[in-house]
């Protein structure tokens, strides 16, 4: 895949992750079906990256201190906190879970569970993001900057007139 | 059809992940009956009515103002952790690099290999080590007012359930306290 599909997507997920986690934005029922449409989209991340996530996996500890496995340990993180905020919301889901007539019965701490595992996932995106600002940055100006900045033409410099220029040739 | 299998692996990784969400769950709901001894009695009004915590407004309702506040908030707290990240990683290899300029002036480049080595393992810890501090420190309190009215409806609750003839237990010995500190009579029979 390409990297401006990857960068496409990259901030489709940001935004609908920052709509998510704010449900009085959208109210509990949008929250709901946002949330299970962000685990698609994760899904589709996870596949984008998966000969990334195969190969580190496969040589985790022969090259044990290198950037890249502080990036899979942090990775892993943010899957384990994401699967808990799924898993808890649906156990808690009110929306969902009534279409697909489905009713459960559960216990008060699903929604602690879905508040912290929620907190857990900003802090780990934080990281996450940090850990590959350069690569947003650099595609954000290449993909998005430049192309919006070359619609605008520059104004072109006033021209001076071309004065000939007399060369001496007697010595 | 690789592409089913994949979804399919992300899929079981992610139930293997959810059973261990809900056995946690399970295993905590389990040991807290146990301790408390079953449900404890509703706090209840003079009217019967079971009391409930005074809420500040519907959960399921939308408002922008809120939600706007809420965003830039993450944006904010987002924003600070790429910050401190990023200080940190760019603080570690600009150490590196003068470490390793002053080891390679004296005698190769031993030490800053080593300090290179512990980099990711320092970033690391210390990622974990926040991520603990500012979770952890996210709990809710849950307080209810106790007062005549809600004494004495706790007190018809728990002559009904509880033995007074039997040996003291744990309720009956934090009811008598409860009482003692209102000056009240504990009911005997």
């Amino acid at each position: 895949m390409s990297t401006k599909t990857n960068l496409v997507l990259d901030l489709t997920m940001f935004g609908a992750f920052l709509t998510a986690t704010n449900p009085h934005l959208t109210g509990n029922t949008i929250h709901e079906w946002l949330g299970v449409s962000l685990a698609g989209v994760v899904i589709t991340h996870l596949l984008l990256h998966w000969d990334w996530i195969i190969k580190v996996s496969k040589e985790f500890f022969k090259k044990f201190l290198h950037q890249s496995r502080l990036n899979f340990v942090v990775n892993t993180l943010f899957f384990v906190t994401m699967t808990g905020s799924f898993f808890s919301g649906l156990m808690i889901s009110e929306s969902v879970l009534a279409t697909l007539g489905i009713q459960l019965d559960v216990s008060r701490s699903w929604k602690s569970i879905h508040t912290l595992m929620s907190d857990s996932s900003v802090i780990i995106l934080g990281i996450h993001f940090a850990l590959h600002l350069k690569w947003v940055t650099t595609n954000i100006g290449r993909y998005i900057v430049n192309p919006i900045r070359n619609l605008f033409p520059r104004s072109m410099p006033n021209v001076m007139a071309v004065q000939p220029v007399r060369i001496n040739k007697d010595k | 059809m690789k592409t089913i299998l994949k979804i399919i692996a992300i899929l079981l990784v992610a139930a293997v992940v959810a059973g261990g969400f809900f056995l946690a769950v399970n295993n905590t709901s389990t040991s807290s009956d146990s301790v408390e001894g079953g449900q404890p009695p509703a706090m209840t009004s003079a009217s019967g009515q079971p009391m409930e915590r005074p809420e500040g407004g519907g959960e399921d309702s939308a408002s922008i103002t809120r939600g706007l506040s809420g965003v830039i908030a993450t944006l904010a707290k987002l924003t600070v952790i790429t910050i401190i990240v990023w200080l940190a990683q760019k603080g570690f290899s600009l150490l590196g690099k003068r470490k390793f300029s002053t080891a390679h002036a004296r005698n190769g480049a031993a030490m800053t290999l080593k300090f290179k080595r512990n980099l990711p393992l320092i970033i690391m810890l210390t990622g974990i080590l926040s991520l603990l501090a500012l979770t952890m420190g996210n709990q809710k309190i849950v307080s209810y007012t106790v007062t005549m009215e809600t004494l004495q409806a706790t007190q018809v609750a728990a002559t009904q359930t509880i033995d007074v003839n039997s040996q003291a237990s744990a309720s009956t010995t934090a009811l008598s306290g409860i009482y003692e500190l209102f000056n009240i009579e504990y009911p005997t029979k």
